[in-house]
């Protein structure tokens, strides 16, 4: 009788035994698995992330690329002429110093160099109300860091000085827009 | 009851069932979840590509010496472009442009993802357009030098009837698909809107003025190419865009002109415009509706006549 009660307590004991190891056995695969999900989403959410910032680093360039294309034509840079593609360099000299214009366009610099003629020491020189037009440089706002750029006329009205007449005198320059990947 | 729990033939289920059962509606409800935010969210991704991939095809239509220019933008899904936050702010104010799908799978329409803030821009355009193409057009604003481009953007279709020679001329050279011009309501194809010019103004959507435009009961004043942009844009847009043109970038380029007058002086090289560009100024600061722009238009003209008739010109 006792035989028969210490055996089913026993049988009992290895049930229990049996179904901890089924739990345990469950809860490791419940854990594998979790740790599986995690996995794959990171590596998604990783893949989708480097995706999202090639496309904003394209955007941003793109966005340069436009604005420097269409930058000489705006009004705050226009030659009183109207040709297209040229910039008054009386009014960059003017523009250097309004504040207002940081961040207007979507560019993070903007800068204007002089390139043809060059002067003799191809020394760069920030233009300034007491240099200009003795200088090569005229820089808008921003430090120019990756840059996208376009050739541009950069004219002045200038006073012949044999007919006293006026006259529109043109260089080539260059603009350089920045712009800040993944800014 | 009683039979079934001490059936021997029942059914058992073991805790190992039980517990599958639970951890599987839970995994399956998680991957759902997931799955559901994760459309959710991917389609505010792309949209927010849109909205960026929008403001860069509207550089292109930016105006140097031609009169207007016009492109049609397709898209091969319904959308919808809000045009809703304008805000004159800061000094050149702003507006974002948002655009969302249309989609099978979730909500038909999701809140819209809005692209970086345009300073430079200014678009006109309903609050909100809804359709595959988008048609879209720049006209130079001169007050009296050029101050900005008005981007204007639709995807409804406008019947103008009996139109000036004026805006038949400007709307004509730029082919736009959406813009018919007849001298009967009858020939209007079905669905348009009907822009009236003279005559019985009864069942007209917008009715042009001399210097205002009427839609929605709500009145806005225009001059020169304005017109254009009060007819194509909702009142909260136009009023909010004329104060960004008139009260800072007018202002604001003024100033520029003014600083270029001093600094071309020296190079002697005269200028007149100095007083009417600081009467200018202060007239456009204190513009609070495009009401005001009537008052301006004065100042402008003024500033007009002396820069054409002067040796150095300012713009």
């Amino acid at each position: 009788m006792l035989y028969a009660k210490y055996t089913k307590m026993r049988s009992i004991k290895i049930k229990d035994k049996k179904a901890q190891l089924k739990i345990q056995e469950m809860s490791f695969m419940l854990v594998a698995v979790v740790i599986l999900f995690v996995l794959a989403g990171l590596f998604f959410v990783n893949i989708k992330y480097r995706e999202l910032h090639k496309a904003a680093v394209e955007a941003e360039k793109e966005k340069a690329i436009s604005t420097v294309i269409k930058i000489a034509d705006t009004p705050e840079f226009m030659c009183s002429s109207s040709k297209s593609g040229c910039i008054d360099t009386d009014k960059l000299i003017v523009m250097q110093e309004r504040q207002a214009y940081k961040g207007f366009w979507p560019v993070t610099s903007l800068s204007v160099r002089k390139i043809y003629p060059s002067n003799d020491s191809e020394l760069e020189i920030k233009c300034t109300k007491n240099n200009y037009p003795n200088c090569n440089i005229f820089k808008i706002y921003g430090e120019e860091k990756e840059t996208i750029s376009t050739f541009v006329s950069l004219c002045r009205n200038e006073k012949d000085t044999e007919t006293g007449l006026m006259y529109e005198k043109c260089e080539l320059g260059k603009v350089l827009a920045g712009f800040e990947p993944g800014k | 009851m009683k039979r079934i729990f001490e059936s021997k033939k029942a059914f058992e289920m073991s805790f190992a069932w039980i517990f599958a059962i639970i951890a599987g509606a839970v995994i399956l409800f998680l991957a759902i979840y997931f799955a559901s935010k994760m459309i959710s969210s991917e389609r505010f991704a792309v949209d927010a590509q849109t909205s960026a991939q929008l403001s860069i095809l509207l550089d292109p239509l930016e105006t140097s010496v031609e009169a207007g220019k016009a492109s049609t933008i397709r898209f091969n899904k319904e959308m919808r472009i809000y045009n809703d936050k304008c805000d004159v702010s800061g000094n050149f104010g702003y507006q974002e442009i948002g655009t969302t799908a249309q989609s099978g799978l979730g909500k038909k329409w999701q809140e819209p993802a809005y692209g970086k803030e345009l300073y430079n821009k200014y678009l006109f355009s309903q609050e909100i357009e809804q359709g595959k193409e988008f048609f879209v057009f720049s006209m130079p604003f001169e007050f009296p030098f050029k101050i900005s481009d008005l981007i204007v953007f639709s995807a409804d279709k406008y019947c103008f009837l009996e139109a000036t020679n004026n805006i038949k001329e400007g709307l004509e050279g730029l082919n736009l698909e959406n813009v018919q011009f007849t001298d009967s309501k009858l020939n209007c194809s079905e669905g348009s809107k009907i822009v009236c010019f003279k005559g019985d103004i009864g069942s007209c959507d917008i009715v042009v003025y001399e210097s205002s435009v009427v839609k929605d009961s709500k009145v806005l004043f225009y001059t020169g190419n304005l017109v254009y942009a009060a007819l194509f844009s909702d009142a909260e847009v136009y009023e909010c865009n004329v104060k960004r043109l008139i009260n800072l970038r007018l202002v604001n380029l003024a100033l520029v002109y003014k600083d270029k007058i001093e600094f071309v002086q020296q190079r002697g090289c005269d200028s007149l415009l100095e007083i009417p560009l600081t009467n200018l100024i202060s007239s456009a600061q204190s513009l609070n509706s495009s009401r005001d722009l009537l008052a301006l238009q004065a100042s402008a003209d003024e500033i007009g006549k002396i820069n054409e008739n002067a040796v150095c010109k300012i713009y």
